[in-house]
């Protein structure tokens, strides 16, 4: 069974993009999305994913209090923050609030799945 | 496209347009918002908005795009930290920003690229960081330190034994890609990696420091692990952005391990006992709450050593004791005093866009803005002015051809001016407009249906000024967007009222119209009346109270069955305190009896108590649920001996109990 993901973004474009990237590798099974902090951490409840990719700035609640709340409810998911450029010090946080690893927009495809199967890998080991 | 992989263009361009113009939109809004009340959260969206453009832009490929609003991102993110003072020029160069956009989403909707030259737009967003840029870029950095909150990393090997449990100690050396967007933020994945594989025992440079300038994309680390080196060779390289890893394993069982240890641990202390950069700064922040904790904490001290002195009258000790803590809790007070600039200097901004908005000339002058008040009683300020500013501008000032028909100065001017009066600020705002009409007040109040006919008869032209304070009303015959239908003029005298301050309005038709705030400098400690009603203890704000009296039994008359005294020109209405807090059919008057008089919205009430007993500097404290939810009490003190005393809220309890 492939991995479940959350995609949790704003931006319909973004979360498009990640979807179809995802989808098409065939490695993941896109279980749901959100547009803010707080509708992610309310589709994590529903949807028990084991991955979530998250933006990082976004209006309602932040991808980094979204984290935190999340990995409250369950530490052995694997959050992996979606950034722009310039915006390291968010991603910093993000890491110190839990996220495994971080991806920078604008991305490729080949990137998100290495960091993304790296993620999943370790957390297989432990 | 940078990605092979992207193949549905066409698609994310839809998308693309679609949210980009929505986004541009809203920055609009939001900067229009930001020019009424710039609010954190007004900076927040629109650094978010410009932020989401600038990602999908980039993801896309229009680098233009991705620039402008990139740069845009900046200068909101600098706002949102305060760094740049928003003004009428970076308003404008923002919106010429938004409108370049918006033209070259069109052109990228219509030929799928746009050529438009962005570079004056770039040039002038460019100034205004480096404008910022000017002022020390210290506070920034620190935010970002603040931000970080890194934990310590863990504690040198402390002995022997836990060493030989854990059994391998290995020297990680990692390092950044050159090409890595976040090097920092790289080597924080890194080192929380090899936190999750074994215990760090030391890091060069320290965690705290891979985010500072002397990160160099290097981190070398001692691991102790159970984990072999290959496994750990296998683990590590699977992160990304890193050029090269080697783990050296330092022999568990040679006698260099303690030694080993031993130098971590020394060279560790030595980089601990560098100053921190936090420790240069001379001033620090702190939340307010904290600061309203000691100062309640301290008043809290004044009361208890006030019951001290009580009990110990001759003891030096105690006496002195008072005296310094009244200078603490006075400096501690003085801490949360701010220049009134703090506020007004929003102001000019308000007028500048109201009268543009108008299509009046106004100006703003204001007085005295150095004067400190309370940071909880400016902040309750900023609603009211506004308000009466807004007021000032669209009701007051009239249209230049108007003014220069009336041999007026083309030019309106709105006064704003504070100054000191006793222990309390007067706030004035005048305006030279075409003032008040009395005439008109009451007429249009009695067609409102805000007070009868009979009733408005009665009203001094003080009191007929002051309808204007009720719900609902407006004189202007037209609903006018920016003051509304005097929606909030009831706000304002209720603000004003929960300050414990006045309110009062002076005007001569055609020439000016005054309002006068009469507020206290600060709400923590305020002086009151104590009285005693029923037996018991009220205290009463003494800036509710107009002034204390004996009466006459003789001098009270009846209209409509309601005792009445004629005092000063005007008729006061005579109420038993303890009555009227009971719900209870009052009783007759004494021979002589002791009444304090307060001022409502269009009547003066002389509350009968059986004693006046003293003036005195309280703390008000609030009433916890459920008290807190009976409104005619403000708060609560204690007293010197540690009795409670309710305070009463004379305007709710007149709203409450007799209007």
């Amino acid at each position: 069974m492939n991995p479940k993901v959350l995609i949790v973004d704003d931006a319909l474009f973004m979360r498009s993009m990640i979807r179809d990237i995802l989808t098409t590798s065939g490695l993941y099974q896109v279980v749901g999305e959100a547009a803010n902090g707080k509708e992610a951490v309310q589709k994590f409840h529903q949807l028990q994913p084991a991955l979530i990719t998250m933006d990082i700035v976004m209006p309602v609640m932040d991808g980094i209090e979204a984290t935190r709340q999340i990995l409250k409810l369950d530490p052995t998911v694997k959050v992996v923050m979606v950034s722009a450029l310039g915006q390291e010090p968010l991603v910093i946080e993000s890491i110190a609030a839990g996220a495994k690893d971080f991806i920078v927009k604008p991305f490729s495809t080949e990137k998100v799945l290495r960091v993304l199967g790296q993620i999943m890998k370790s957390g297989s080991s432990q | 496209m940078r990605d092979e992989g992207l193949n549905n263009v066409q698609r994310y361009r839809a998308l693309f347009l679609q949210e980009a113009r929505e986004y541009l939109q809203l920055i609009s809004t939001q900067l229009l918002q930001l020019m009424r009340e710039p609010t954190d959260e007004v900076y927040y969206e629109l650094f978010r908005l410009s932020h989401s453009i600038k990602g999908m832009a980039a993801t896309l490929g229009f680098s233009d795009v991705k620039q402008v609003s990139h740069a845009m991102e900046d200068v909101f993110a600098r706002m949102k930290k305060h760094l740049i003072q928003v003004d009428e020029s970076i308003l404008s160069v923002m919106f010429g920003a938004v409108d370049l956009l918006e033209i070259m989403v069109a052109e990228i909707d219509a030929s799928g690229s746009t050529s438009k030259d962005v570079s004056s737009v770039l040039s002038a967003l460019n100034e205004i960081l480096n404008r910022e840029s000017q002022s020390p870029s210290q506070p920034e950095r620190r935010q970002d330190l603040e931000l970080i909150v890194p934990e310590q990393p863990a504690p040198p090997i402390p002995d022997g034994q836990q060493l030989q449990e854990t059994r391998f100690l290995y020297r990680i050396d990692i390092t950044i890609a050159s090409e890595a967007s976040f090097p920092a933020a790289r080597a924080v994945v890194a080192y929380k990696r090899m936190e999750e594989l074994g215990k760090i025992s030391k890091c060069i440079p320290a965690f705290e420091e891979i985010t500072g300038p002397n990160f160099h994309k290097h981190l070398s680390c001692y691991l102790v692990t159970s984990q072999t080196a290959v496994d750990l060779q296998s683990e590590l390289r699977g992160l990304s952005d890193i050029d090269a890893i080697t783990v050296t394993p330092i022999d568990p069982h040679s006698r260099q391990i303690p030694a080993a240890a031993a130098e971590i641990e020394s060279t560790n202390t030595v980089e601990e006992t560098r100053p921190v950069e936090i420790q240069k700064l001379a001033t620090v922040r702190i939340d307010t709450r904290s600061l309203d904790g000691i100062v309640e904490g301290l008043g809290e001290l004044l009361i208890l050593n006030a019951q001290v002195q009580d009990s110990l009258p001759e003891v030096s000790e105690v006496v002195r004791l008072h005296s310094l803590t009244q200078k603490l809790y006075d400096r501690a007070l003085d801490l949360r005093m701010l220049p009134f600039a703090t506020l007004s200097s929003r102001f000019p901004r308000v007028i500048h866009d109201l009268s543009r908005q108008l299509h009046k000339a106004v100006e703003l002058k204001v007085e005295g803005s150095e004067i400190k008040l309370d940071k909880s009683v400016l902040d309750e300020l900023a609603d009211p002015l506004i308000h009466l500013l807004r007021n000032a501008v669209d009701h007051g000032i009239e249209p230049a051809a108007f003014r220069i028909s009336k041999g007026k100065p083309e030019t309106g001017t709105i006064r704003m001016k504070v100054e000191k009066d006793g222990d309390r600020v007067r706030v004035t705002v005048e305006d030279d407009g075409k003032g008040l009409d009395p005439v008109l007040i009451r007429a249009a109040a009695i067609r409102k249906g805000i007070i009868t006919e009979k009733a408005a008869s009665f009203l001094n032209q003080h009191e007929t000024l002051m309808l204007i304070c009720r719900p609902g009303f407006s004189t202007a015959n037209e609903v006018s967007d920016i003051s509304g239908r005097g929606v909030g003029m009831d706000v304002v005298r209720d603000r004003i009222d929960e300050l414990g301050g006045s309110f009062k309005i002076y005007t001569t038709p055609g020439k000016f119209t005054r309002f006068e705030l009469l507020i206290p400098f600060t709400v923590a400690i305020i002086p009151a009346l104590l009285v005693r009603a029923g037996g018991l203890q009220f205290a009463i704000p003494s800036s509710r109270v107009d002034r204390f009296l004996m009466i006459r039994r003789s001098d009270v008359h009846y209209t409509q069955g309601k005792p009445v005294v004629f005092y000063e020109n005007s008729t006061i209405y005579v109420e038993h305190l303890e009555s009227i807090l009971n719900h209870r059919a009052p009783g007759g008057f004494e021979e002589e009896f002791p009444v304090f008089i307060t001022e409502h919205q269009n009547r003066r009430i002389a509350w009968n108590v059986d004693e006046l007993l003293e003036q005195k500097q309280i703390m008000l404290k609030p009433l916890g649920e459920p008290l807190g939810s009976l409104s005619c009490y403000s708060g609560a003190t204690v007293l010197g001996k540690g009795e409670v005393i309710p305070v009463l809220d004379m305007e709710q309890l007149y709203r409450e109990r007799l209007q």
